[in-house]
Order: structure tokens, then C-alpha cells, then sequence
């Protein structure tokens, strides 16, 4: 075969009867795309972290919070949701955002890697925008727990030792920093292969 | 149902024979193949209203078609075909040296790159090196160097199969 017959073999192919042509568009949804995988996941996932930030909300009441604990907690409460609903707005708006695949393909892969990566960092930042929060918000549940009052806890920061108050530091840091390191992990096992699998399609666009 | 869908599935209708080739190039199996054109068929509707008629219809469909095969991954595996393992030709194809020609020919083309199938598909619908440049954003000398690489790896592929060039 040579690659003329080739040529005359490609133009002869007219088995296009196997394409489906569907009756209604409507009922079409995306299969296999990344960034819509990629999009669908951090849906699901924003749904979930909604839904947690509701229950947060009724933390005071179904743990009967000490009176003094309560209106810090709700003004912190308050900020959380500031910063839960601007992320929240941002994945919306990025999520009606369709994204034009009439590109050149390698402007096209650059998009939907930059899309993708987009959607990554969006959700790392969200995640470690309410890190402080979940911890403060754990400081007054233990607070609420050992029925610490305002003043106790004056006296108690004034005896408290050097190494007590390391050890608490430490602690709260390694929190931060276990937290941080499952959320990473765990966002580049869920999402990084996709952004691996386009940056690796995009190397073969290198110039030869 | 609605003019623009209505008129959206005419043209699809009539440049069906792109979407099949495209899907028999990046998929290997029947199953995979539909969902390869369901996808396209769909991304195509949802960019259909950036189509401005600046180019033709067809033009502006291999982009968009050939750009939603490059990020399709399949389903279960969500990698790209480039495994040693080549599917069995079924009966009725090899039926006619023609269509056994054809399936030699899409079975070789499965072990090439994403973007080496990309370069033959637009090499065999009679692009030249500067148009194949401008519809994938690369130059037309690396468009020219890339296809020629293509060209003798399918040859390559084809003639493993004992249909030598």
C-alpha cells in the first residue's frame, strides 16, 4: 500500500453510517472531557462543603455554647461565610464560563490547562481560607467544653508556662500543616492527572 | 424543535463523514468511538454560536472536533491509545480489500500520538504544511518536520502488519 492508496482510501470512506446523529441535543451531556470532569468533581465537593457550612452555623445551638462564646463565634461565623460565598461566586462564574474550542489546538490545550489548574488553585485557596476558621471555631467548642469563662482564661494565660504555650503552637501548626499536605495530596490525586495528561499532549507541540 | 437546532443537525448531517473518521482515529472500540462523537457532536452545539461564518462550516468543525478528540479520555482508563494491544478486525470489514485496508489503516493509526493522528487526519483531508500549521498554532515547519515523522511511523506501523509500503 502506498501512501497515495492511502490517499484514495481515505476519500473512499464513506461508512459515516455508524454516527448517531441524536434526535433532541438537549438530552447530550459531556462524557469524557477533563475540564468537565474536572468541573462536575468540584461541584460535588462545593455542594458538600456548603452543606458543612450550614451545619457550623448550628454549632452554638446543638452544643449550648456558653453566652460570652456565642456572639464571637457568629461574628466569625459571619466572615467565614464572606469568604465561602465569594469562592462560591467565582466557581459559579467559572463554571457558566464555556470555553471556546474553536482555538488552534494548542491555544485550545493551553486553555483548558490553565482551566483546569484554575479550578486546582481554586479550591486549594478556598480550602485553606477557612482553615483558621475551622481552627478558632474548634478553640471555642473545646473552650464551650471545659466551660472555660473569659476570666478564667485571663488567669489561666497568666500561669501558663513557656513550654505549654509551645507545645499548643506546635500542635496548631502541625494541624495547619496535616491539613494542608491531605489537601494537597488529595487535590492532585483527584484533579492532577488530568492537568498531567494535557501538559504532556502539550508537549508534543514543542516545535520538532 | 428550534430553526438553529434543526439547521445545527442538517450540517451535521451532512459532515457526518467527519466526526466518523476523527472517531474511528482516536478510539479503538465501537462504544468508545459513539462517545468520542456524542462529545464532539455536543461541543460543537455548544460552540455552534461562535461560528460566524468566517470560515466554512466544515472548517470550523475539523477545529473544533479535532481539539475535542486531543482532550477525550476514555472512560474507564482515561489514558490515551498508545498501547501495543490492537483490536481484532471485525468479520464483516475484511469482508472487501477495501475495507480491510481501511481497518489496517485505523489500526496502525491507534499507536500514533494524539497529535501525529491530528497532523495525518488534516495531511489526508488535503491541508497543506501552512494550514495544518495554522489549525494546530504551530509553524509551518514544524507542521512540515512533525507530519513527515507521522508519515513514516504509520508507514512503519502499517508494514509491521504486513502491508508494507
Amino acid at each position: 500500500m502506498a501512501f497515495d492508496d492511502l490517499q484514495s482510501l481515505w476519500n473512499s470512506d464513506k461508512s459515516d453510517d455508524s454516527i448517531a446523529i441524536p434526535a433532541n441535543l438537549e438530552k447530550l451531556k459531556s462524557a469524557s472531557l477533563p475540564v468537565d470532569n474536572v468541573r462536575k468533581q468540584l461541584k460535588k465537593e462545593f455542594f458538600v462543603q456548603l452543606v458543612a457550612m450550614i451545619v457550623i452555623g448550628f454549632v452554638p445551638s446543638m452544643l449550648t455554647f456558653n453566652a460570652y462564646l456565642v456572639f464571637p463565634f457568629y461574628l466569625m461565623y459571619f466572615i467565614f461565610l464572606l469568604i465561602g460565598g465569594y469562592f462560591f461566586a467565582k466557581l459559579y462564574l467559572f463554571y457558566k464560563n464555556i470555553s471556546n474550542t474553536a482555538l488552534t489546538s494548542k491555544d485550545n490545550l493551553f486553555a483548558v490547562y490553565y482551566d483546569i489548574k484554575l479550578s486546582i488553585e481554586l479550591y486549594k485557596a478556598f480550602t485553606y481560607c477557612l482553615l483558621p476558621f475551622m481552627v478558632v471555631f474548634m478553640g471555642m467548642i473545646i473552650a464551650n467544653d471545659k466551660n472555660i469563662s473569659p476570666n478564667a482564661m485571663l488567669n489561666h494565660s497568666a500561669t501558663i508556662t513557656r513550654t505549654q504555650v509551645l507545645t499548643i503552637l506546635g500542635l496548631l501548626l502541625l494541624t495547619i500543616l496535616l491539613l494542608a499536605t491531605m489537601t494537597e495530596l488529595y487535590v492532585n490525586a483527584i484533579y492532577g492527572k488530568s492537568a498531567k495528561q494535557i501538559k504532556k499532549l502539550l508537549e508534543e507541540f514543542k516545535e520538532a | 424543535m428550534k430553526t438553529k437546532e434543526k439547521e445545527f443537525l442538517e450540517l451535521i448531517e451532512q459532515h457526518k463523514g467527519i466526526i466518523h473518521k476523527i472517531s474511528r482515529m482516536y478510539m479503538d472500540t465501537k462504544d468508545d468511538q459513539d462517545d468520542l462523537a456524542q462529545e464532539i457532536i455536543l461541543q460543537l452545539w455548544k460552540s455552534y454560536d461562535n461560528f460566524r461564518q468566517q470560515s466554512s462550516f466544515s472548517t470550523w468543525m475539523y477545529r473544533v472536533a479535532l481539539n475535542t478528540a486531543l482532550v477525550f479520555f476514555k472512560k474507564d482508563q482515561r489514558k490515551p491509545i498508545t498501547t501495543d494491544a490492537v483490536p481484532e478486525l471485525p468479520a464483516e470489514e475484511a469482508s472487501n480489500t477495501k475495507e480491510l485496508q481501511l481497518a489496517h489503516f485505523y489500526q496502525a493509526v491507534q499507536k500514533l500520538e494524539r497529535l501525529e493522528k491530528a497532523l495525518i487526519f488534516y495531511h489526508l483531508e488535503n491541508y497543506s504544511h501552512r494550514e495544518i500549521g495554522e489549525n494546530l498554532g504551530i509553524t509551518e515547519g514544524n507542521a512540515r518536520t512533525k507530519l513527515n515523522r507521522a508519515k513514516t511511523k504509520l508507514k512503519e506501523l502499517i508494514k509491521q502488519q504486513g502491508y508494507g509500503f
